[in-house]
């Protein structure tokens, strides 16, 4: 056999089957990883929430608050329901660790991976849109009408930089959808077998 | 057919009549559907076998046959536009991952074969003498090598074009 084939001959013999208790002690390992990851990205994602909520208040509190007005107190309201709205879709969809092969606990590991998955697809967007406009707000507060200049640019900057991190992210993001589309193809296959 | 003596045999052939299944038809459900199949024929089957090839090729050739009229009554319904859905794929350790990959991609050449050549190539896969696979797809053994240096050309030019 060509060597090129046998490499992926050994891919093609690594394939055995399993049953159900196989399948789910696989899948577990592998939804107690990402459970640590998805844990670990909700608290950087807090931490450069309240570390920008953060800044808005030092520049108004700095600013004696003079040149502000209620759009930016909006906004940080906003940017607190945000930040709380997200941590509580992140407690709703941190998915439970499996434990028995019930179809119970499998529709809740699946409607909890479906909501990430929404969130990933959608939601993220109306996240990232929400959180453009507060800042604008807030420069807008602090420059307009004065420095007109400084606005546009920090404007552009935020835009740019919004898109940036969209563009580099995007793989990751493609990367996620696929794991989480796949974890529920599995679960709805093993609740399914367990049917049967 | 005693089931113990069933189960026994089920057990030492599962994972190469799996693979078989994985072989000829793509997606993910409808392996499990066929693997079903074969186990209820070989179910049938087993106590005709008098010993005359050996179990593992009597078992190959069952395989081959459910799978060729699992795919006959498949295409009578349109199973096609079902080539799309792709089969499971979750993260695993990082070995896992590479010979996932690989064999996804192995796959995705196999299935845009024609149906006697994803069969040859799979026995081929699992090693069996061409005499064997001449035996189960009922062709002559020299046209089995052929057969398999032509896959083997149309594979390794896929496999490239993919990768």
């Amino acid at each position: 056999m060509s060597d090129w084939l046998k490499q992926y001959q050994k891919a093609w013999q690594s394939v055995h089957v399993e049953n159900i208790d196989e399948r789910l002690r696989k899948l577990r390992e592998v939804i107690k990883e990402d459970q640590k990851k998805d844990r670990l990205s909700t608290i950087w994602m807090s931490l450069a929430f309240i570390i920008a909520i953060g800044i808005i208040l030092w520049v108004a509190v700095s600013n004696n608050f003079s040149s502000l007005t209620s759009w930016t107190t909006v906004a940080g309201m906003v940017a607190l329901m945000l930040l709380t709205g997200f941590l509580r879709i992140k407690a709703i969809t941190t998915a439970p660790d499996p434990g028995k092969p019930e179809t119970e606990h499998l529709n809740k590991l699946i409607a909890s991976y479906s909501l990430r998955l929404k969130m990933q697809r959608q939601y993220l967007w109306i996240y990232l849109t929400v959180l453009n406009l507060l800042l604008i707000v807030f420069y807008a507060d602090s420059y307009y009408p004065e420095n007109l200049k400084t606005l546009i640019w920090a404007t552009l900057a935020t835009i740019g930089y919004s898109l940036l991190v969209v563009i580099i992210m995007n793989k990751k993001r493609k990367k996620d959808i696929k794991f989480m589309s796949g974890v529920i193809d599995e679960l709805k296959s093993i609740r399914r077998d367990l049917k049967e | 057919m005693n089931q113990r003596r069933y189960e026994d045999i089920i057990r030492m052939h599962k994972d190469t009549i799996y693979r078989v299944c994985l072989g000829y038809i793509y997606e993910a459900d409808l392996v499990e559907d066929l693997f079903q199949e074969v186990l209820i024929a070989l179910w049938k089957s087993l106590s005709t076998f008098r010993g005359e090839a050996r179990l593992s090729t009597f078992i190959y050739r069952v395989t081959v046959n459910t799978a060729i009229s699992f795919n006959r009554k498949l295409k009578k319904h349109h199973w096609e536009n079902r080539l799309e859905h792709s089969p499971v794929v979750y993260d695993s350790p990082a070995d896992e991952i590479t010979n996932k990959e690989e064999l996804e991609l192995l796959r995705s050449c196999i299935r845009r074969l024609e149906d006697q050549d994803r069969l040859i190539i799979t026995l081929h896969l699992e090693e069996l003498s061409y005499k064997e696979i001449a035996d189960i797809a009922g062709i002559s053994v020299n046209y089995v090598g052929v057969k398999i240096n032509r896959i083997k050309a149309t594979l390794k030019q896929c496999i490239q074009d993919n990768e």
